[in-house]
């Protein structure tokens, strides 16, 4: 058989599969919260046999090319290092293939990948600061990161999970991310798939006091795939979390996001950016649980749908009476590109102190016909005026910000947008 | 030829028929301003030429230089020199100001088979224009028209209207809004590009601003219809009249076929 035929085969294998799992179906995502624990248990996260591999200074800088088991050929071509950054690190997740970490230096390193037996890597950065782990992994087991306390990774690392393998139909992931003390990280992650396939991801993080993570997720399964996420994150005294997630197409995806805010003046901000068309269905639902005084979270969920796709966000604020003094703000948007087009939103609040300034806003509605007609007048073409507004609303979480993750965000939806607009400078 | 050309025309939105029979005729260069008690149809007038959507023209006609408008869309129309600025001017938050207004002006030259403007030349253009409407060069670099006072909102449009160049400029009450000084610093820059051979189209309620940029014929629109034109004093003999007369005239001649029509 021909690499080609085997692929489609593969491919026909997995959609079959997939669709076997049992996800919710578009009417019973109409009531939301659908029950998802009976595929969540087919994954089965959180294995015990931990694979992680923790190791640092000890080993000596790898320096250039570094790689642990399988071809890279599989993989999606690496083709920009990730945020337009060489030297970036890349840990990539192949299906039920070994995890491979690779540190983008060059383009043509990737080509002359041997497979190996290597079980274990650290890759240094400078040799006054640790920067990343890794391990062989297998699907199903877990992978641990640590940030040492006080280390400020400059550079950001990307975890990039994809495809999926022709023994398991699905995959599940489990990473826990540990940021000490003052350590500063910035993680890209990807989910993108090349094949149809269905995957299951859970991300912990614990940041102790002071750290602070950017946590920058692309989310973007294949045509036809099924994603399921869990992220929950631990945010200790005086540290801070911020999220993006960037989420597009695939038939089904759903995204769980739990932040507790545990410490005194504990900070996190999430922001979700999602795209839905033909009949991609995505959810959203973000619950902070705020049990520290004077803790501060925001919430921004903005989606564009069009076609039949359905797009639905749930962000839930609970703040305890050991929490006074929390800050809690929400805002979620909508446009609906056509009829058929279905969001959702929901804000819901659970305050047990008397002490909280929240807010929340939520709108859902077409584009703005009077903003259109203003950029059209001027000479824009519809479709021009069209993608300006899409893309003023998908990057509002971030407006105003000239950040790498404010960059990272356009990127993704200018390209998402196509050629409609040219050299952005908004 | 002239410039604009409308004859006859008859539009309505949803129900409402607002222009009954509207005909106008502007040459290049000319200065027309339209005053009308409220509702009588100046805004629609203004939006119908530009190409608002939400508007049926039922019979007539509209040209631009000999080509009607009537089948175009309104970037089309703005490629080919019509110019709306608003009464109420939209805020666009999260659409940069200069970049819209850059990709606008390329647009149109595109369209036009023109060389499109580079980056740094029209950086040098927008900040002339826009000190000459007094506009803060840290204002237009914002997003579009967010946050900006009315006063702001107009003055930039007068800078869109610097920048595109069109051939007709209908400006629907420019100066509400303005302060004293804006309103020079208007009348100023449509002397000038009048001067450069743009035509006008003023809809106003008062005669502060045709004082200081004085129209070559003043139209009076009652009902959906022009019921009188005439030189510049007119608009003067209007502001101690009123449309009274006009208005009674309009209910006796349209009242059969324009019931809804305000008085
Ligand atoms: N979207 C709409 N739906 C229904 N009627 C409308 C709509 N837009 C305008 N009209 C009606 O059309 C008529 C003309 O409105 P228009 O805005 O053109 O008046 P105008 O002459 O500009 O008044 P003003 O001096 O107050 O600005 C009014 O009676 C108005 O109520
Ligand atoms: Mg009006």
């Amino acid at each position: 058989m021909t690499s080609m035929n085997q692929s489609h085969a593969l491919r026909e294998d997995l959609a079959a599969a997939a669709s076997g799992l049992n996800w919710p179906s578009r009417k019973q995502e109409a009531w939301r919260r659908s029950p998802v624990s009976s595929i969540k248990e087919r994954f089965s996260l959180k294995q015990q046999n931990e694979a992680a591999i923790v190791s640092l200074h000890e080993h000596p800088p790898w320096v250039g090319e570094a790689w642990v088991g399988h071809v890279l050929k599989s993989a999606p071509q690496s083709e920009e290092p990730c945020m337009g950054q060489e030297g970036a690190i890349r840990l990539l997740w192949l299906g039920s293939s070994p995890l491979v970490v690779e540190r983008l230096q060059s383009a043509e390193n990737s080509a002359e990948v041997t497979s190996g037996g290597a079980s274990a890597l650290s890759v240094r950065e400078r040799p006054e600061s640790v920067t990343a782990i890794l391990a062989k992994l297998h699907t199903r087991e877990t992978l641990r990161m640590r940030v040492s306390a006080g280390c400020a990774l400059e550079l950001p690392v990307e975890l990039l999970v994809t495809g999926a393998s022709a023994q398991e139909q699905s995959s599940g992931t489990h990473f826990v991310c540990e940021v000490g003390a003052g350590a500063c990280l910035t993680l890209v992650e990807r989910c993108v798939g090349n094949i149809s396939e269905s995957r299951s991801m859970l991300l912990e993080f614990h940041l102790g006091e002071g750290a602070q993570v950017e946590h920058l997720r692309e989310s973007s399964p294949a045509d036809g795939g099924y994603l399921l996420s869990e992220v929950e994150v631990n945010v200790g005294a005086g540290a801070s979390y911020r999220s993006v997630l960037f989420a597009r197409q695939g038939r089904y995806q759903r995204h769980d996001v739990t932040l507790n805010l545990q410490g005194e003046g504990a900070k996190a901000d999430f922001a979700s950016v999602v795209v839905a068309d033909s009949d991609s269905q995505a959810e959203v639902q973000v619950k902070v649980h705020a049990t520290a005084p004077q803790t501060h979270s925001s919430m921004c969920h903005r989606a564009v749908v069009k076609d039949r796709g359905d797009v639905g966000f749930t962000g839930t604020v609970a703040v305890t009476g050991s929490a006074p003094g929390a800050e809690a703000h929400q805002s979620a948007k909508a446009l609906l590109l056509n009829e058929g087009a279905v969001a959702f939103v929901k804000p819901e609040l659970f305050i047990e102190t008397d002490e909280v300034a929240c807010s929340h806003g939520a709108t859902i509605g077409a584009l703005d016909a009077a903003a259109r007609f203003y950029l059209m007048s001027r000479g824009l073409e519809r479709a021009v005026a069209e993608a300006l507004l899409i893309r003023a609303c998908l990057l509002e979480p971030l407006t105003g910000r000239t950040s790498p993750a404010a960059r990272w965000l356009a990127a993704l939806v200018e390209a998402e947008l196509g050629g409609n607009i040219d050299d952005a400078v908004c | 030829m002239a410039l604009l050309e409308i004859d006859n025309l008859v539009a309505s939105i949803g129900e409402t028929e607002v222009l009954r029979g509207l005909s106008l005729k502007v040459e290049a260069g000319e200065v027309h301003a339209i005053m009308g008690p409220n509702g009588a149809g100046k805004s629609t007038l203004s939006k119908i030429i530009a190409g608002h959507p939400d508007y049926t023209v039922k019979s007539g006609d509209i040209r631009l230089g000999g080509e009607t408008l009537l089948n175009k869309s309104p970037d089309e129309r703005a490629a080919l020199g019509v110019f709306l600025g608003f009464q109420d001017p939209v805020e666009i938050p999260g659409v940069n100001n200069l970049y819209f207004l850059r990709t606008a002006l390329n647009a149109q030259r595109r369209r036009r088979g023109e060389a499109e403007i580079d980056a740094p030349s029209f950086l040098r253009l927008a900040k002339d224009e826009a000190a000459r409407v007094g506009l803060d060069a840290g204002l237009i670099k914002r997003a579009l028209n967010d946050g900006f006072s009315g006063g702001e909102r107009k003055r930039n449009e007068m800078l869109q209207l610097a920048v595109l160049q069109p051939k007709l400029a209908i400006l629907d009450e420019i100066d509400s809004g303005l302060d004293i000084d804006a309103l020079a610093a208007v009348a100023q820059n449509a002397a000038r590009l009048r001067a450069e051979g743009m035509s006008f189209l003023l809809v106003t309620h008062y005669n502060r601003l045709l004082d200081a940029f004085p129209p070559d014929i003043v139209h009076v629109l009652v009902g959906g219809r022009i019921v009188h034109s005439g030189p510049a004093a007119l608009a003067k003999e209007l502001e101690t009249s009123g449309y009274h007369a006009w208005s009674q005239l309009e209910v006796q001649s349209g009242a059969a076929q324009a019931p809804s029509l305000h008085v």
